[in-house]
């Protein structure tokens, strides 16, 4: 029963997928943009030392983009979770 | 919560693995200030001739370096060992004999370059804190 409800291919599990799914993106997308400018050729060492050896190739607004789709998805996906979680509320409270 | 067989356990990774995308744009809102406080550092000092050691200032580096659990820290400030700028200004008290004066060798122009990108990577990374706080605030309206 409980699996029935809860278990791989239903809503429920679904969109808590898509939750893990969006939080492992956004930590790897502020990673991304947290390292977005490191070794960048302004902050080059005048003598040589040092290149572009980060990440520089990183497109910031792509990834800023990226943050706001992620954070969008996962408020329609927090959102139908608590719609789904009232409605199971309501068939259980609405048994007896 | 305990393990329902057939049941996937929670995909989150419990509350560490909420908090993770927290910690990485946090990271990088420190580091960045590091950053800022070195180019700070740097252009206070362009005009001092003589520091601790009797020579002009050296331009300090912060280097940035990837933290192994996500996010970004300052591994460092290193000294530029590029050489000093030298200006013709034989009335100087500072003159050598042929009346040249030993400069920091910090260029205002790179100094700003670098503020500017700090300063947008500080508010890219205070974006993210801020997407990821709203996604925690949604998730514990579920």
């Amino acid at each position: 029963m409980i699996r029935a409800l809860f278990g791989t291919g239903t809503v429920y599990n679904t969109l808590r997928e898509g939750l893990s799914n969006d939080l492992r993106g956004m930590r790897v997308t502020a990673d991304r943009i947290a390292n977005a400018a490191n070794g960048n050729a302004a902050t080059a060492l005048q003598g040589g030392l040092q290149g572009d050896q980060g990440q520089g190739n990183i497109n910031l607004e792509e990834e800023l983009a990226k943050v706001a789709d992620t954070t969008l998805r996962y408020d329609a996906e927090t959102r139908l979770l608590r719609e789904a979680y009232t409605r199971l509320r309501t068939a259980i409270g609405s048994r007896g | 919560m305990a393990n329902i067989p057939g049941v996937p356990k929670p995909p989150f990774g419990g509350v560490r693995g909420l908090m993770r995308p927290l910690s990485i744009p946090l990271s990088g809102l420190t580091a960045y200030r590091q950053r800022m406080e070195t180019i700070a550092t740097n252009i206070a000092n362009i005009d001092t001739i003589t520091g601790p050691n009797g020579t002009p200032y050296r331009r300090q580096v912060a280097l940035m370096e990837q933290r192994l659990n996500g996010g970004v820290r300052v591994a460092g400030v290193q000294e530029d060992q590029s050489a000093f700028l030298m200006e013709y200004d034989p009335g100087h008290p500072a003159a050598d004999e042929l009346g040249y004066v030993m400069l920091p060798n910090v260029d205002m122009h790179v100094e700003v370059a670098d503020m500017m990108i700090t300063q947008r990577m500080f508010e890219a990374n205070a974006t993210v804190f801020e997407a990821a706080k709203n996604m925690l605030r949604r998730a514990l309206d579920i």
